[in-house]
């Protein structure tokens, strides 16, 4: 696998940067190794984050592409994560695309598309249940946590041990 | 596989796409065509293609890695198992002939569409290399927003994918290798399960038999004794040759048909575990986690390798080197958080600033290799509207995913279709 993770990533830098430019309000700020790449995403059009701008992160290792990369928005002095029910304001995000339903077949891309979008169809803008306890807790990278997508749940996190 | 790392990256440059072949206009069925020959995993021809269960195929390497990291088929989600690898010959013959015919037709494609600009009198900059695009719906960004959006609470918004629903289980039956020495040609497929350890079918009555002894086969055809042989043998890359009918070619002696049987490590101790890795001269240093990580990957290299033609297969010094690349390439990546994390070490800095260097320069040359002339004029053709929220790009291009957004019931629904 360590093997095939540097040309898939390769690959899809080259066409990011010069092939298809990403689509609108995605935009890539950061790719200078195969470990971290960072993107600017902006919800364009009639939102609820109208004017606002977030940083994703993701972070890559040698099982990419067949386990989903590390996907988080960026929190700094600078960068806050959005203020919604599947993104905890440590940046941590629910999102099944990135856990049980990521597929080798999918892409960087396709991933800041489906946040975007995500951001995109929000309806009220409330912090997740149980985001205090959870950002106490939380591990750095997001992998760790077990999301739980249910439909009928809000989404709620538990630790792996 | 000398061609992964990269180091080899940098030396070979040969990092290809579907889109160095002008686009449809110009060259039709190219990029198509280039697209269908190549694994939807790693993106590249396939190499040494496997099928799964369901009929989709990938580079056996690739099909590998994913049932080990989750037993479904990346592209469909039907249920997917090693024991069902089905080799592809056939769509090896295939990328072969293509391997030789590419650069060729590139060339003759690119010249040809050189001409016809130049008869049209096109200045050749406004044609760079194609875009990609993006096969959008007619509505605007903005209504596609608002098309998502509905009058639900947001608490039961759930991103996800609807993968397609399939409760199907098509029954196959396993792989019959030439040569390999555990299939009892005999004995009929029914009544036969899948180890859950070593993949392999196994008749239901002698599972905990089987499972119990470390996953040896039960001794149907063969002694006891005669087993034990055939696997010391296996274990020394010694399994004796089938037939004489076997395709000799340029294949090394010591080469066989006889995949390395999985092996169920949780009733091996260390010390086992590191005689296995000795028969077959891997480096038995690290803990526990890393040397059984090493003898799976021996295990996934090794059969991988048996998918190809005879013709096609590489000769065990290449597998090692492959190995020793998967060695540098596992102390180099860390971030992981699953038992990879444990072994790995120290080099990391030093890696990144090493690999610094090199990623610009091997992204430089991951840039599409344009038929060099310039491009640098806006892009041509009508360039549909982007939309975010939907990507299209099977028909034209190589399929990464079709997603489409939808709203069901206060969901977003992410729809993946990735069959082209
Ligand atoms: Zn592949
Ligand atoms: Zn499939
Ligand atoms: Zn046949």
């Amino acid at each position: 696998m360590s093997t095939v993770y540097t040309r898939r990533l390769s690959k899809e830098l080259a066409e990011i940067q010069t092939e298809t430019k990403p689509p609108i309000g995605i935009r890539l700020l950061k790719a200078d190794d195969f470990e971290t790449w960072i993107f600017e995403i902006e919800v364009l059009g009639d939102s609820l984050y109208r004017g606002e701008r977030f940083g994703l992160k993701f972070r890559f290792d040698n099982s990419y592409p067949f386990s989903a990369p590390a996907v988080q928005f960026v929190v700094d002095s600078g960068m806050k994560a959005p203020v919604h029910p599947h993104v905890y304001t440590n940046g941590h995000i629910c999102a099944s695309i990135l856990g049980d339903d990521w597929s080798p077949t999918l892409s960087v891309m396709a991933v800041c598309i489906t946040i975007q979008s995500m951001l995109a169809s929000c309806k009220r803008k409330e912090l997740p249940e149980g985001n205090d306890t959870y950002v106490r807790t939380a591990p750095d990278n997001p992998k760790k946590t077990h999301f739980v997508y249910d439909d009928d749940t809000s989404p709620f996190p538990s630790n792996r041990v | 596989m000398g061609k992964n790392t990269v180091h080899d990256l940098l030396n070979n440059a040969d990092i290809q796409d579907p889109l160095d072949f002008p686009g449809r206009a110009d060259a039709p069925g190219l990029r198509d065509l280039d697209g269908a020959l190549r694994c939807k995993i790693c993106q590249e021809l396939f190499e040494a293609p496997v099928v799964l269960a369901c009929g989709h195929c990938f580079c056996s390497l690739c099909a590998r890695n994913q049932i080990s990291e989750k037993a479904v088929c990346p592209v469909c989600w039907k249920p997917a198992s090693e024991g069902h690898l089905r080799v592809n010959p056939t769509m090896e013959e295939a990328v072969v002939a293509w391997k030789g015919a590419r650069a060729y037709v590139l060339r003759l494609a690119t010249d040809d569409r050189t001409r016809q600009n130049t008869l049209r009198g096109t200045p050749e900059s406004s044609h760079p290399r194609p875009t990609k695009k993006r096969k959008t719906s007619p509505d605007s960004e903005i209504e596609l927003i608002e098309s998502v959006s509905g009058p639900s609470s947001p608490r039961r918004s759930h991103v996800g994918i609807t993968k397609p629903k399939s409760k199907s289980k098509a029954r196959f039956t396993s792989i019959e290798r030439s040569g390999e020495p555990f299939s009892s040609p005999n004995s009929p497929d029914d009544g036969c399960v899948e180890c859950p350890a070593c993949a392999r079918q196994v008749n239901a009555s002698l599972i905990n038999e089987h499972l119990d002894s470390g996953c040896k086969m039960p001794p149907t055809k063969i002694t006891d004794a005669k087993e034990k042989d055939e696997w010391s043998k296996l274990f020394a890359g010694k399994a004796p040759k089938k037939g004489k009918d076997r395709l000799k070619a340029d294949v090394n002696d010591d080469d066989t048909d006889s995949p390395i049987p999985k092996v169920s490590y949780t009733v091996l101790k260390d010390k086992q575990i590191r005689d296995l890795l000795a028969e077959h001269d891997l480096l038995t240093t690290g803990d526990r986690p890393l040397l059984i990580a090493r003898h799976q990957r021996w295990v996934s290299v090794y059969n991988a390798n048996l998918d190809h033609m005879s013709t096609q297969r590489k000769r065990q010094a290449e597998l090692r080197a492959e190995m020793r690349r998967w060695e540098e390439g596992r102390r180099a990546t860390s971030n992981s958080g699953t038992a990879r994390e444990v072994a790995l070490s120290i080099n990391v800095s030093e890696y990144r600033r090493e690999n610094k260097a090199e990623f610009a320069v091997l992204v430089e040359r991951a840039k599409p290799k344009k038929p060099s002339l310039p491009s640098n004029l806006p892009q041509p053709q009508g360039q549909v509207k982007k939309d975010h929220t939907s990507i299209n790009e099977a028909d034209d291009e190589q399929s990464v995913a079709d997603i489409t957004a939808t709203q069901e019931n206060g969901m977003v629904v992410i729809d993946v279709d990735s069959e082209a």
